[in-house]
C-alpha cells in the first residue's frame, strides 16, 4: 500500500523530457517511484491492466500522474478522459505537464476535471523550481483521495 | 274693467244709501220733534193742572179759609198755593220720579223755591220781554236733559196784600217767613217761575232702540235687496252682454267673416233684440266683405297687371342702360387694361395722320408722357419709323385706299426694343386705330423653341433615342424616325396604339398595357422595360421606355408622350456582367474554403509549434545547465560562457516562440465584444506593473471613467503591452510618468498611452508596428519586437487605429481608436 502511494506515473514520450523531469524530481528530492510511459496508449494499460502491462495489480493505483498532451496514438485529453470515466480511476490525482499553453488546450483539461495543468518552461531553472512546488504540494500539502473499493 | 254694473249699480247703491240715510234722519228727526212735542204738551198740560191747583187755591180755598180762620190767620197747607200746588205734585212725583214741576223766584219767602241759575237766567228774560208770558226749552239739570216749559208770574194788585208791605199781610205769615222775605214787591214785577221739566232721556232712549231696530231691517232689507239687483242684473244684463262681446270678438278675430255664427237667441229682450241687429249686421257685413274681396281681388290682378306691364318695361330700359353702359365699361376697360399699346389716329391732311388718343400700355412703347404727344403726327410719335412702309400704310388705311392691316415688325428706338405684331384698321372715316401687340417674347420662345428642338434632335439622335407620343382620345400614335428604325419599320408607314402593341413580345404586353393605362388613370409618369420583335429582322430588341402625362384644364389625360431606348446591348452587357459576378463569387467561395483550410494549417502549426518546437529547446537549455552543473569542474571558464550563452539564446528562443504563438492567438481568437472598464483594466495592469517592477519609481495617471465596447481579453493583452512598453522604455528615468487617456485628434475621440522615456526618431515611426521590427538596441531596452505588432493586430480587429508621436528622449505617445467605424 504504501509502496504504491509513494508512486508517480510520468507519462511522456520524449527521452529527454524524461530524464529532464526524473533530474527535476530527484534534485527536489522527492522519494517517490518514478513508473514511466512513453506514450497514452500504454499509460492506460498500465493502468487498467492491459497490453505490456497485462496481469499487473491493476488496484495498486499511482499516488499522481503527470500527463503530457501531445504523444503518438492516444493523447493526453483522450488518457484524462478515459482516468475520469473509469470509477477506481476517477479520483486520481492528475497533472498535466506539457509545452504547450494554447488555451484550447487548458479548456480541455479543465473540463476533462485535471487537477492542475503545468507548463515545462523552456528555462530549466524554472521547470526545476516548478518540480519542487510540486513535490512538496502534492506529496506534502495535499491529502491525497479516499481509495475506490471494489465490491 | 269697468262694466256697467260697476258704473250701473255702483251709484245706484251710494244714491240708494244716502237716500236711505236721508230718510231714516228725516224720520228720526220728525219723531224727534213728535217727542219733543209730546213732551212739550206734557209739560204744558202739566203746567196748565199746576196753574189751574193754584189758580183754584187762590181763589177759591184761601178766600174760604180766611173767611173761617179770620184776615190775621194764615195756614200755608190750605192758603199757600204754591204750598198746595208743591204738596200735589210731590204727590205725582212719586209715579213720574224724573218730572220737575215747582215755583220758583229769585227773592223766594220759602227757600225751598230758590231760583237755579239757569231758572235765574229765564226770570232775567222774562224781565227784559215784559211781554213776553212763556217760554218753551231744552235744559239740562243735574246733567239730564229735560224738556221745560216756563211760565212767568208777574205781580198783580191783589198779590200785594201778602207780597207788598209786610203790615197789610196776616199776621201769620209774617210770623212763619219773616218780615222780609217775599216781600216789597212792584206790581207787574216778575214775581217767579212756574216750571214744568219732563226728562227726554226715557223718551229718547225708547226711540234710539226703535230706531236702531228698524235701522237694521232697513239695512238688511237694502243689502238683500242690492245682491238682487246685482244678480239679477247680471244673469239678465250682464252675463249676456259678455256673451255678445266675446262673440263679437272671436268674430273681429277670425280673419274670415264668412266663418261666423249668429248669436244664440233665447229670450225676447232688448238684448236679444240686440243680438239680432248684430247677427244682421254681421251677415250684412259677410256679403259686403265677400263682394269687396272679389273687387279688390279684382283690382288687385289688374294693378299686378299694370305693374307687371310697368316693371318689363322699366327692366328693358334699364337691361338697356346697363348694356349699354357694361359695353361702354367693357370697351373701355379693354382699352385700359389691354397689353397691347393702342393709338388712336386722325388723318387731317391727305398726309397728316395726327395722334388722338392712346391707352396705358401705348406709353410702353411711345415714352411715359403720351399726352404730350397728342395732336403730334404718327412721324413725331414713331421717328425711327419715318419713311418706312409702316407708316404709309396707316396712312393708306385711314384714307381707305387699304382694308384692315396686320403685319409684324421689328421697332427700336432709345426706350424699346422688340417686335411687335401690328393691327392697323378704320373705326370711322379718316379715323384709324392702331394696335401694338408686344411678341418679343413669343420671337424668343420661338428662336428658343427653334434651337432647343434642333438640340434635341441631336441629343436624341445621339443617344439613340426615340420619340413617341400617344393621343388617348383618338388612339393616333406619333413616331419621330428614330422609333421606326428601333422597330425596323418604313417611315411611311402609319403608326396607331394597337399596330404598336402587336409588335411586343407576347410575354411583355400585359404589362406594358397595365404601365401604359396607369399611366392614364393616376396621371403619373412611368418607366418600365419590355422586348419588341423587330419587324424588319424578327430579332428581339429590349427597350426601356419612359413614358409622361399630359394633362387638360379638368385634369383629364389627354396625351402620353415618352421615349425609347434600344438597351439591347445594355442588356448583354448586364448578362455578361452577371455571368462574370456568378464566376467571382465562386471564386471567392472557393477562396474563403481555401482561407479556412490555410487558417486551420496555421492553427494546427501554431500549436505543433507551442508543442513540439519548445521541447528540444527546453533540452538544450536543460542539457547545458546539467553540462555546467555536472561538470564543473572539468569545464574551464570559457566553455562555462559558452554554455550559459547556448542557454540565454535558447531561452531567447523561447521567449521569441512565446511572442509570436501569442500574436498568431490574436489573429486567430475570436472577438467576443462586451462593454468594458478601460480605467479599471489600466488601473489593474499598472498594480500588476507597479509589483513586477518593486524598485521603479512609476507614475500612473490614469484618466478615471473610461468605458468602451470591445474584447476585455484581447484589450487586456494591448494594454498591458503599451504600458508595459512605457515602463520598460522609461527605465533611465529616476520618475517614470505614464498616462493612459481620452483625448481628441481632429475632433475625433482617441485613447493614448504617453510616457517621458526615451521616445524615438519619427523617422522610424513606419516600422514600430512590424514584427520583429526593433528600433532600440537590445542591450539598452530587451524585447523581441512583436508586442507593437500583437497590439496594433489587437486594434485592427476593433476596427480601430493605432499611431505613435514621438521625440528622441522626449517620451514617446501612442494613440489608438476603436471601431472607427461608428
Amino acid at each position: 500500500m504504501s509502496d504504491t502511494s509513494e508512486t508517480i506515473l510520468l507519462v511522456e514520450d520524449n527521452p529527454s523530457d524524461v530524464a529532464l523531469t526524473q533530474r527535476a524530481l530527484q534534485r527536489a528530492s522527492i522519494a517517490s517511484k518514478l513508473v514511466v510511459v512513453e506514450d497514452g496508449q500504454e499509460a492506460l494499460d498500465y493502468l487498467f491492466g492491459g497490453g505490456m502491462h497485462a496481469g499487473r495489480d491493476v488496484s495498486q493505483l499511482p499516488a499522481l500522474i503527470l500527463l503530457d498532451l501531445k504523444m503518438p496514438k492516444v493523447d493526453g485529453l483522450e488518457v484524462l478522459r478515459r482516468i475520469r470515466a473509469n470509477k477506481h480511476t476517477r479520483r486520481l490525482p492528475v497533472i498535466i505537464l506539457t509545452s504547450s499553453k494554447e488555451e484550447q488546450d487548458v479548456a480541455a483539461a479543465y473540463d476533462l476535471g485535471v487537477n492542475s495543468y503545468i507548463r515545462k518552461q523552456v528555462d530549466f531553472v524554472q521547470f526545476d523550481t516548478a518540480m519542487k512546488l510540486l513535490g512538496a504540494y502534492w506529496q506534502g500539502l495535499n491529502e491525497p483521495p479516499p481509495k475506490v473499493r471494489s465490491q | 274693467m269697468r262694466s256697467i254694473a260697476m258704473r250701473f249699480l255702483l251709484p245706484f247703491g251710494i244714491v240708494a244709501i244716502l237716500f236711505s240715510i236721508f230718510i231714516f234722519r228725516e224720520t228720526y228727526i220728525t219723531s224727534q220733534r213728535h217727542a219733543n212735542d209730546l213732551i212739550g204738551q206734557q209739560a204744558a198740560m202739566a203746567m196748565e193742572f199746576n196753574l189751574a191747583i193754584r189758580e183754584y187755591v187762590a181763589e177759591t180755598i184761601h178766600p174760604a179759609i180766611q173767611d173761617i180762620v179770620g184776615k190775621k190767620e194764615f195756614i200755608p197747607e190750605m192758603m199757600s198755593p204754591m204750598f198746595v200746588s208743591r204738596s200735589v205734585f210731590e204727590r205725582v212725583q212719586k209715579k213720574f220720579p224724573g218730572y220737575v214741576v215747582r215755583f220758583v223766584s229769585d227773592k223766594p219767602r220759602n227757600p225751598v223755591n230758590q231760583a237755579t241759575p239757569e231758572e235765574l237766567r229765564i226770570i232775567d228774560f222774562f224781565r227784559r220781554n215784559p211781554q213776553a208770558s212763556q217760554k218753551t226749552e231744552q235744559i239740562q239739570i243735574n246733567g239730564q236733559r229735560y224738556v221745560a216749559q216756563f211760565k212767568v208770574r208777574r205781580m198783580k194788585t191783589d198779590c200785594m196784600r201778602c207780597h207788598g208791605d209786610p203790615k197789610d199781610a196776616p199776621a201769620a205769615l209774617v210770623k212763619q217767613y219773616g218780615a222780609t222775605a217775599g216781600f216789597y214787591r212792584q206790581v207787574g214785577d216778575v214775581a217767579g217761575l212756574d216750571t214744568v221739566a219732563i226728562p227726554v232721556e226715557t223718551v229718547a232712549v225708547a226711540m234710539a232702540s226703535e230706531m236702531s231696530w228698524k235701522q237694521m231691517i232697513m239695512g238688511l232689507w237694502l243689502t238683500f235687496l242690492f245682491g238682487l239687483i246685482i244678480i239679477v242684473f247680471h244673469l239678465v244684463v250682464s252675463r249676456r252682454l259678455q256673451t255678445m262681446a266675446r262673440h263679437i270678438r272671436e268674430i273681429a278675430a277670425k280673419s274670415e267673416i264668412s266663418r261666423m255664427t249668429p248669436l244664440e237667441i233665447q229670450e225676447h229682450d232688448e238684448i236679444d233684440v240686440l243680438s239680432v241687429a248684430f247677427d244682421k249686421l254681421f251677415e250684412q257685413l259677410r256679403a259686403m266683405h265677400a263682394s269687396l274681396e272679389q273687387r279688390v281681388m279684382e283690382r288687385t290682378a289688374d294693378l299686378a297687371r299694370a305693374n307687371e306691364g310697368l316693371k318689363q318695361e322699366i327692366a328693358d330700359r334699364q337691361r338697356a342702360e346697363e348694356a349699354l353702359r357694361q359695353s361702354e365699361e367693357k370697351f373701355r376697360s379693354i382699352v385700359e387694361s389691354s397689353p397691347a399699346a393702342m393709338h388712336f389716329y386722325r388723318l387731317e391732311s391727305d398726309t397728316r395722320l395726327v395722334l388722338t388718343g392712346t391707352n396705358p400700355a401705348a406709353e410702353r412703347i411711345i415714352g411715359s408722357e403720351p399726352r404730350s404727344l397728342i395732336g403730334k403726327t404718327i412721324e413725331d410719335v414713331f421717328p425711327n419709323l419715318r419713311d418706312t412702309e409702316v407708316l404709309e400704310i396707316h396712312r393708306k388705311v385711314a384714307r381707305g385706299d387699304l382694308g384692315p392691316q396686320a403685319f409684324e415688325m421689328p421697332y427700336k428706338d432709345e426706350r424699346v426694343f422688340g417686335f411687335y405684331d401690328v393691327r392697323v384698321f378704320r373705326t370711322g372715316a379718316g379715323v384709324i386705330a392702331s394696335i401694338l401687340v408686344d411678341i418679343t417674347e413669343r420671337k424668343q420662345a420661338e428662336q428658343e423653341l427653334r434651337a432647343y428642338s434642333h438640340r434635341l434632335a441631336l441629343a436624341t439622335e445621339a443617344a439613340v433615342m426615340g420619340v413617341w407620343e400617344w393621343d388617348v382620345i383618338s388612339n393616333a400614335v406619333t413616331w419621330d424616325d428614330r422609333m421606326f428604325e428601333m422597330y425596323g419599320l418604313l417611315m411611311a408607314e402609319p403608326m396607331t396604339y394597337p399596330r404598336w402593341a402587336e409588335m411586343i413580345h407576347a410575354e411583355d404586353v400585359t404589362q406594358v398595357e397595365r404601365q401604359m393605362r396607369r399611366a392614364v388613370t393616376e396621371k403619373k409618369a412611368g418607366y418600365f422595360n419590355f422586348r419588341i420583335i423587330r419587324a424588319s429582322d424578327g430579332t428581339v430588341r429590349h427597350i426601356q421606355a419612359a413614358a409622361s402625362v399630359i394633362a387638360d384644364e379638368k385634369g383629364q389625360v389627354t396625351n402620353v408622350v415618352g421615349v425609347n431606348f434600344d438597351i439591347t446591348g445594355r442588356k448583354l452587357a448586364e448578362e455578361e456582367i452577371r455571368k462574370l459576378n456568378t464566376e467571382l463569387e465562386q471564386r471567392v467561395a472557393d477562396r474563403t474554403i481555401q482561407l479556412a483550410v490555410a487558417n486551420r494549417e496555421l492553427e494546427s502549426f501554431a500549436y505543433s509549434v507551442s508543442h513540439d518546437l519548445t521541447a528540444p529547446l527546453r533540452g538544450i537549455d536543460g542539457w547545458s545547465l546539467a553540462l555546467l552543473e555536472d561538470y564543473h569542474d572539468k569545464l574551464d571558464e570559457r566553455a562555462r560562457q559558452h554554455l550559459s550563452r547556448i542557454r540565454a539564446e535558447t531561452q531567447r528562443m523561447g521567449q521569441l516562440i512565446d511572442d509570436l504563438l501569442k500574436l498568431s492567438r490574436v489573429t486567430r481568437a475570436e472577438m467576443r465584444p462586451n462593454p468594458m472598464d478601460l480605467t479599471g483594466l489600466a488601473e489593474n495592469i499598472a498594480l500588476r506593473l507597479q509589483e513586477d517592477f518593486p524598485h521603479r519609481q512609476l507614475e500612473f495617471v490614469i484618466q478615471p471613467g473610461l468605458a468602451d465596447e470591445g474584447d476585455e481579453r484581447l484589450m487586456r493583452i494591448a494594454l498591458t503591452n503599451l504600458l508595459g512598453n512605457a515602463v520598460k522604455f522609461t527605465s533611465k528615468r529616476p520618475t517614470a510618468r505614464i498616462e493612459f487617456g481620452m483625448t481628441y485628434v481632429k475632433d475625433r475621440p482617441a485613447y493614448f498611452v504617453r510616457d517621458n522615456g526615451a521616445g524615438f526618431d519619427m523617422a522610424f515611426a513606419k516600422k514600430l508596428f512590424g514584427a520583429f521590427q526593433r528600433i532600440h538596441k537590445a542591450s539598452e531596452f530587451p524585447g523581441t519586437g512583436i508586442g507593437l505588432a500583437t497590439v496594433q493586430r489587437i486594434i485592427q480587429r476593433h476596427g480601430g487605429r493605432i499611431w505613435a508621436e514621438a521625440q528622441v528622449n522626449q517620451g514617446a505617445t501612442f494613440y489608438f481608436t476603436l471601431d472607427e467605424a461608428s
